[in-house]
């Protein structure tokens, strides 16, 4: 799309930074897409709809009735259609041509090219064959693969067309060069044809070859011409109403453009090529024509990222993992509630079959004990329910607490401490650094920084007062975070806003900003963005029009000497490890002349593998530097030629003879080096010719035995490691051990309540007069307690994690190479054999003129570079008189 | 049942690649960026796996055709036999480079093959055009009827107005060949290709929602 629109001329300003529905397109897309779905559904409601006659369409008929009559078969091709929209429309086609054949017993072949679109159309014939009840006389043999390659299958099609003396042949779908070739065969054997394409490039071939030419959009209503299927009729009347849409709006856009051009007095532009404006254009110097202008202001500076932003950010995170543990932790409780719920109904079914008296009512309290436990589950849930609708699936970190507090006594203390705790330390960072924020900018005490401490207090103090219920302390947690929020919002907010509008209305024209989408593609969802990305875009010729542009980025540290880092393409992206300032070099190449301007680029030519180079092309006068590693099966004192010949011609169009490299060559000259001067196209050559040494699998064997020995020597290393690893796990599961231990108290309730149910099982189990139902009691009662130990460890590693990885350093594991080695054997010097070897690549270039511009900007990075939003700013010069566009 | 699942899997299918050209680039959740198109390319990979699949109905396509005809000795069958004979020299070269490792084969087999004979053997079938255009153009330049002459007076024009000589004739030619191709055929075409990608959106729309009953098996 962005191609298309450069060609038209479009500037490149207005073209979104990927190819992306812009609210336009929302507009556009409801317009065009409304008034075939309501076709569709009046038509499907029975409302009769008028389609015009298509004189093509009609001929298939009689094309049908001529094959017939003459006894001689039809042949019928989709051409080079792939899967698309298109392939549905001619499936129409096909199968209404095909019931017709088999109607009239006619015999339809069907080339195809497509192998994916083979069974399509073999299965659409076959069906159509069933529907006409002649499904005896379908040849799958006539639904012919013929190749996929362009030319051989106009061979193909040429030679069945001939052979078989088709009395009419039918092409319908996407065509290209061939399109004549196969219009040609059929008119060389005097058959009507009649012919539909979409691929406008083809329509006159056809129209002077074919009988009958169905252009465009036709191809598409001939479907429903032919089936007067409601659905289809219903789609094409509908695109027509769409088409009339879009005709009143470029009737109105024509208008309005003529308008506009009259009362600037701007009519000239239609006539570019002897206009006064085009003629002043020529006449200025290629180069100044041609380049893009691009300035920079001297000095860029980047600011960190707001400090609210990085909050957010890190919230927003903190956030989504407490909401994901909270979620996992109400699931386990909605397992605990429905379990406790099972029982108590199992248990008061059977009450009776306890002894009366203090058996019973022990009983009895037991399963009140559990109707109380899945009461209190529920309603926590319920609860948790309601929030998450109003925010989201946001979960507080108190919230943790809320849902254990109270469901079995004893633990509600030790998890609210556990939560307060940990809702007082996960909010310390943000305090520091909106205090560290406020002190920067001179902020009031009243702002956000003090906020915050006012909220903590209040969290203690919540925390501290014992009767406060769970959803008390939820709503007032909430309630003064949002009014923490929103104070820094509002001072935050504006200031920001005011920054940015500020810059924007210097020079809105070239934008650099921070790469979002790094830190995904890096895999690491945690990790910050940490690149800045350079973008050069919206760089534009001296007439704003936008050109084939080369980008060349040179990024190195202000005023130091070392290698600048060099990157490539229209946008780049970069990470600025350490404060201070960076000078950023852009260089911007014009290589194709403004008549073909498109989206050619340079591709670096840096491969040491020839396999890699593809034909490309190249500005003049860069020099081409072509070397290559030996691949792995040479041996070094093995006689190997490499001969290089760059395809440049020397005196009188001689071709200049290769230039060799053996093994002899010193290894600086081995990296051969060219430079093309004349545009032009060639075709460089390079051929490797000589002895190859092909190893012995007891050659591998060694190789195997060798790399066991540097796994051996490299073993202290590694243990050193895994022991570095087992402390670091040692120490996480020591600190999820405290909320290990929370949870274990749960389990250890549980389990006090599973024995007690237990006791009075077995108490009087043996006075039970069914057995097997005492039995599966105490199964169930075994279940459950077994249940909540398993849900004692909900958070964090397995008890042992940190011994497994810790035990690395046990020999077993550390000398797992040593069988390798062992079992390598032999000598890898005998196991060698010669043989011979020659390959030849081929490159072909395409020289092109080279103009070239650059320019230098300053960044200076202050500091925190981790995460960069920077307005970054691109002036363009004034532009030439006269006009542009 | 069946048609309903196959509608079903479209339409999730379409949903993907309209949810990732209609939502906005990124979709907040929190503070950390969500990218729809990061599966793209994944699912794309899929779909060409799935569709490589249809590559051996192709040389079953083949064999079939090609194995009957050398069978039952056809008119013409060494030509069916050639084919086959080709197909499985190429499959056995090119398993053998790959596999085996054999440079040597590898790249001789492509040059004389591919270079040598394939990639001449095109433009061959493509020089035939240069006759059929000539055959072509005789048939349409034909004055038979108003079209047809207004036809011809067009063709003229831009092809005198396309060569040199046409310049010196009359240095106003290139204007008006210019003039004739940016103010006439540029804005036909542009209509035709309105209209089919409308058309081609409906058709697309039609089979995303399944309500043609050509995308359906039973269809018709």
């Amino acid at each position: 799309m962005i191609r298309a629109a450069l060609e038209l001329g479009m500037p490149l300003a207005a073209l979104p930074p990927v190819v992306h529905a812009s609210y336009a397109m929302y507009v556009l897309t409801i317009i065009l897409l409304l008034p075939p779905l309501v076709f569709i559904l009046l038509a499907k409601r029975g409302k009769e709809l008028y389609i015009r006659r298509i004189p093509g369409i009609d001929a298939i008929e009689e094309a049908i009735g001529r094959a017939t009559e003459l006894g001689r078969p039809m042949m019928f091709t989709t051409g080079l259609t792939r899967i698309n929209p298109l392939l549905y429309a001619l499936l129409g086609i096909l199968r209404y041509i095909a019931g017709k054949a088999a109607a009239y017993g006619c015999r339809l072949i069907v080339p195809q090219t497509d192998y994916e679109v083979l069974p399509i159309v073999e299965e659409t014939t076959r069906e159509a064959y069933r529907a006409a009840g002649r499904i005896d006389q379908f040849n799958p043999r006539d639904v012919r693969f013929l190749s996929t390659n362009q030319f051989a299958f106009a061979s193909g099609y040429m030679g069945i067309a001939h052979r078989e003396k088709a009395a009419s042949c039918f092409l319908f779908g996407s065509f290209a060069a061939e399109s004549l070739i196969l219009a040609e065969a059929g008119q060389q054997v005097g058959a009507m044809q009649v012919a539909g394409t979409e691929s406008l490039t083809q329509v006159p071939f056809f129209l002077t070859s074919c009988d009958y030419t169905i252009i465009g959009e036709e191809v598409y209503a001939a479907g429903a011409y032919l089936s007067r299927e409601p659905t289809q009729l219903g789609s094409v009347r509908g695109q027509d109403v769409a088409k009339l849409v879009v005709l009143v709006t470029v009737l109105i856009g024509t208008v309005w453009a003529t308008c506009l051009s009259v009362a600037k007095q701007d009519y000239r532009e239609g006539w570019e090529y002897n206009s006064e404006f085009a003629r002043a254009f020529y006449k200025q110097p290629e180069w100044d024509r041609l380049l893009a202008k691009v300035e920079f202001k001297d000095t860029h500076k980047l600011s960190p990222v707001p400090e609210h932003e990085d909050l957010e950010y890190r919230l927003a995170l903190a956030r989504k993992k407490i909401a994901k543990a909270g979620r996992n932790i109400e699931r386990k409780l909605a397992q605990i509630g429905s379990l406790a719920a099972s029982e108590e109904k199992h248990l008061r079914d059977r009450l009776e079959l306890f002894p009366a008296g203090d058996g019973r009512d022990e009983a009895r309290a037991t399963a009140d004990i559990l109707k109380g436990i899945s009461e209190r589950i529920g309603e926590e849930l319920d609860a948790a329910k309601k929030d998450n609708g109003k925010k989201g699936k946001e979960r507080e970190p108190a919230s943790l607490a809320n849902l254990l507090r109270e469901v079995l006594p004893g633990i509600g203390k030790v998890c609210r401490e556990k939560a307060r705790e940990r809702t007082v330390g996960f909010f310390t960072p943000e305090q520091q650094q909106l205090r560290a924020w406020a002190a920067k900018r001179g902020a009031p005490k009243a702002g956000p920084a003090a906020a915050l401490d006012k909220y903590l207090a209040e969290v203690k103090t919540i925390f501290g007062n014992a009767a406060a219920t769970p959803r008390q302390i939820r709503a007032r947690v909430a309630d003064s975070r949002r009014v923490c929020y929103r104070q820094y919002y509002d001072l935050v907010r504006p200031q920001v806003r005011a920054t940015r509008e500020a810059a924007d209305e210097s020079v809105p024209r070239f934008l650099l900003r921070t790469n979002e989408g790094l830190k995904k593609l890096a895999g690491k969802k945690n990790e910050k963005p940490s690149a800045l990305l350079l973008d050069g875009g919206r760089s534009a010729s001296a007439r704003g029009r936008p050109l084939a542009l080369a980008y060349e980025w040179e990024i190195k540290p202000s005023g130091s000497e070392e290698k600048p880092k060099k990157l490539r393409g229209r946008q780049a992206a970069h990470r600025f490890d350490k404060p201070g300032r960076y000078e950023v070099k852009l260089t911007v190449s014009e290589l194709l002349k403004p008549t073909l301007s498109g989206s050619q680029m340079i591709i670096g030519i840096d491969s040491n593998d020839p396999s890699l180079v593809k034909y490309d092309r190249m500005p003049a006068g860069t020099e081409l530097a072509v070397s290559w590693r030996l691949p792995k099966t040479f041996v070094k004192d093995v006689d190997m030629k490499i001969e290089y010949d760059f395809g440049e011609r020397g005196v009188a169009g001689k071709p200049l003879p290769p230039e060799v490299v053996t093994k002899d060559t010193p290894a600086a000259e081995q990296v051969r080096k060219h430079k093309y001067d004349k545009p032009g196209y060639y075709c460089m050559t390079i051929t490797v010719s000589g002895k190859v040494r092909v190893k012995s699998a007891s050659a591998r064997s060694a190789r195997a035995r060798a790399v066991a020995a540097a796994a051996e020597a490299a073993t202290p290393e590694l243990t050193k490691l895994r022991g570095r690893l087992g402390e670091t796990l040692t120490e996480l599961t020591d600190k999820l051990g405290g909320l290990n231990s929370d949870l274990g108290l749960l389990a250890r309730s549980t389990n006090e309540t599973a024995g007690r149910l237990r006791a009075v099982g077995q108490g009087d189990s043996e006075n039970w007069p069914d057995k097997a139902l005492a039995g599966n009691l105490m199964g169930r009662v075994t279940s459950l307690a077994a249940f909540a130990t398993k849900n004692a460890n909900l958070v964090g590693p397995k008890a042992g994690a940190a011994e497994t990885f810790g035990s690395g350093n046990s020999p077993k594991k550390a000398g797992a190479a040593v069988p390798v080695a062992l079992r390598a054997t032999g000598d890898p010097k005998k196991a060698e054999k010669l043989a011979p070897y020659w390959k030849r690549y081929r490159i072909y270039w395409s020289v092109l003129e080279r103009l070239t511009d650059s320019t230098t900007l300053t960044v200076q990075i202050d500091e925190a570079p981790e995460r960069l939003i920077a307005p970054w700013e691109m002036k363009l010069p004034p532009k030439a008189k006269g006009g542009g566009e | 049942m069946r048609r309903r699942l196959i509608a079903l899997i479209t339409f999730l299918g379409g949903l993907y690649y309209f949810i990732e050209f209609f939502l906005p680039e990124h979709i907040i959740v929190g503070r950390a960026d969500f990218q729809w198109n990061l599966f793209e390319r994944e699912i794309n990979l899929g779909i060409r796996v799935y569709g490589s699949m249809a590559l051996g109905l192709g040389v079953i396509n083949l064999l079939r055709i090609h194995g009957y005809a050398i069978l039952r000795k056809r008119k013409g069958w060494p030509n069916s036999l050639a084919l086959l004979v080709a197909m499985f020299v190429t499959m056995i070269v090119g398993f053998w480079g790959e596999l085996g490792g054999n440079e040597a084969a590898k790249s001789c087999f492509w040059d004389f093959c591919f270079r040598g004979l394939m990639n001449n053997l095109g433009p061959a079938m493509f020089s035939l055009l240069a006759f059929y255009i000539a055959s072509a153009a005789y048939r349409s330049f034909r004055i038979q009827n108003t079209e047809a002459g207004l036809m011809m007076i067009a063709a003229l024009l831009v092809m005198l107005g396309q060569i040199p000589l046409g310049f010196f004739v009359w240095d106003q030619l290139p204007v008006i060949r210019n003039w004739m191709l940016s103010r006439i055929s540029t804005p036909a075409f542009r209509g035709i290709i309105f209209g089919a990608l409308i058309a081609g959106l409906a058709m697309a729309v039609r089979m995303w929602l399944s309500l043609d009953r050509t995308t359906s098996r039973r269809g018709a």
